[in-house]
């Protein structure tokens, strides 16, 4: 279960925080690039063939 | 003032088959109810309907074709993140067994938390809950800069639903925002939510109930939601003014500015000083939330919200590509930009093609219902010689060929963003993250955390209690009704009184 860190009394920074380094933002970077690559076999075969039926199988009256 | 703050998160799930069944969502949505009364540790709920607590301290029950979660109450965004994720876990095991009940039928039950429909144009919310230390928020301008503004971060990506070309936006919801501020979720949607149902018996305390966010598939487009968002509402609690500085004269109106303008470069109108963009808006909430770290009231999460906070907005600013990995709306943006390329389109061409569209829709017969003409509009378009008895629509130069491959584009990436947040291995994103290819800018939940969590309520406030005695009484369920206040023992009646939303102890009580 993750719960509430306690803060360092002196910076403030909460403790064992894991925030984007830089070799976190080169991840993300990285990913995109990875996204470009490896996406496509995933949109394609996502797509079912009819996408008018499943959209209007799908079809939504609205919510809140 | 208290550091604490209470979060919570309502879903509305669309549940449909495909190919459709020849039965309601009703009849889906009843379905699911009754595997989850049977199938989960689970209380009804208390008073009219078919709803139930279940036992990690969450709700399910059926709303307007829905059905939808609620989570429970959790004390940390990071909480909430998990115990979001815990309903979608939910919604994914019992959708399998609604998909064996169709038995002899086969079909593919399709469950999302989408916020809009294609074929509709309708929408589906995705709530957020935030305790307020006064009787009532009586100043929300104080936060409307900031709604306009997150959804740079917090959009969920998607296509304008309410035209009939295709534009891709960065919050397909924010564009059924119609007014600043209401008491109405179904028309006239607005950007703050006055609630008067505050579920607590604290005479001081309230609800933050907002309506207009949509929920993410990135674990940390969520935490940057419900953490940046409960901040905000940290400092108007604590008496700050956050907004005084850049009050926006039209807030609904720059929502949907900043809702279309996937650059992030926009800028607004603000009173009394020059127009400012998202991002510059942003910075000035997250400076002043960074200026409080050393008041009391901070919760002990700022530090770390803030830090990613920063680093989004200046990623969003000076490498807007490396977002794609963690953004939901930068995500999408990217892959379905791939997605036209690979059919020798562009953003650009689609914007063309969108205006020829819908001169065609107008030149269209008015017979031909609105909601038809799209469907319709290539055979339409083919007739011979519609290209030339029309001369407005002759000067757009655009061929019923390259019509007939916009139409099926088109349709096909309504489905692909439905199917984006589609719960299971069909999912979009759920294939996205198996094949690696998210990166979360935290130590996101883990799927042992989320299984675990489905059962187990968070720590730290009513939920606890609530989802304990769940855990506890759920083999005698016919003996006991379950609220957000209260748990009931019908029989007694006992009563286990939750009117504080921090309280973390009770105990069985006759008195009502």
């Amino acid at each position: 279960m993750l719960r509430e860190r306690p803060r360092d009394p002196v910076t403030g920074q909460v403790e064992g925080a894991s925030t984007p380094s830089g070799a976190g933002l080169s991840s993300a970077a990285a990913g995109a690039s990875d996204l470009l690559a490896r996406g496509d076999a995933i949109i394609d075969r996502s797509i079912s063939g009819n996408s008018t039926q499943f959209l209007q199988s799908n079809r939504q009256g609205g919510g809140q | 003032m208290e550091a604490g703050m209470v979060l919570g998160t309502e879903t509305e799930y669309t549940v449909s088959t495909v190919p459709d069944s020849g039965s309601s969502h009703e009849d889906c949505v009843s379905r699911f109810l009754y595997h989850a009364r049977h199938r989960l540790k689970n209380l009804p709920q208390d008073g009219d309907g078919s709803g139930i607590f279940v036992a990690n301290g969450g709700r399910l029950y059926p709303d307007l074709g829905h059905i939808e979660y609620a989570s429970p109450e959790t004390i940390t965004p990071r909480d909430l993140v998990l115990y979001q994720a815990a309903g979608k876990q939910i919604m994914q095991d019992l959708s399998r067994t609604v998909e064996e009940s169709y038995s002899g039928r086969p079909v593919e039950v399709v469950v999302t938390h989408a916020s809009v429909d294609y074929f509709n144009g309708t929408t589906q919310g995705s709530h957020e809950n935030y305790s307020f230390g006064k009787p009532a928020l009586e100043e929300p301008e104080e936060l409307l800069p900031f709604l306009a503004s997150r959804v740079i971060f917090c959009g969920a990506g998607g296509f304008n639903n309410l035209i009939t070309g295709l534009e891709f936006v960065v919050s397909p919801r924010a564009l059924h925002i119609e007014t600043p501020v209401s008491t109405s979720t179904t028309r006239h949607r607005p950007l703050y939510h006055f609630r008067h149902e505050s579920l607590t018996g604290v005479p001081h305390m309230s609800r933050i109930h907002l309506i207009c966010g949509e929920h993410l598939c990135c674990a940390t487009s969520s935490l940057l939601r419900f953490g940046t968002t409960g901040l905000v509402i940290k400092m108007i609690d604590a008496g700050l003014k956050p907004g005084a500085p850049v009050r926006l004269p039209k807030p609904v109106d720059a929502l949907h500015v900043f809702a279309k303008d996937t650059t992030c470069t926009a800028a607004v109108p603000v009173e009394y000083r020059a127009p400012m963009t998202a991002i510059a808006i942003q910075r000035h909430y997250l400076e002043l939330a960074e200026a409080s770290f050393h008041h009391s009231w901070m919760p002990g999460w700022a530090p770390e919200i803030c830090a990613l906070w920063r680093r989004t907005l200046n990623q969003l600013e000076t490498d807007p590509d490396s977002t794609a990995a963690f953004l939901d709306w930068r995500m999408k943006q990217t892959l379905y930009s791939r997605f036209l390329n690979r059919h020798n389109l562009d953003w650009d061409m689609i914007g063309w093609i969108s205006k020829v569209i819908t001169a065609v829709g107008a030149a269209m017969p008015a017979q031909i219902p609105v909601r038809e003409r799209v469907h319709q509009m290539a055979a339409w378009w083919k007739e011979e010689g519609r290209l030339h008895s029309h001369p407005g629509l002759a000067n757009y130069r655009v061929s019923p060929g390259e019509i007939e491959v916009f139409l099926n584009v088109r349709l096909q990436l309504f489905e692909l963003d439905t199917r984006f947040s589609q719960v299971g291995a069909r999912g979009v994103f759920a294939q996205l993250k198996a094949a690696d290819l998210v990166r979360e800018q935290y130590d996101a939940p883990t799927p042992t955390q989320i299984e675990i969590a489905t059962e187990c309520p968070p720590r730290g406030c009513r939920s606890e209690i609530r989802g304990q005695v769940i855990g506890e009484k759920w083999p005698s369920r016919q003996r006991y009704r379950c609220d957000w206040t209260r748990v009931v023992c019908v029989d007694g009646p006992l009563f286990l009184k939750l009117p504080d939303p921090f309280q973390t102890q009770a105990s069985w009580t006759a008195e009502e």
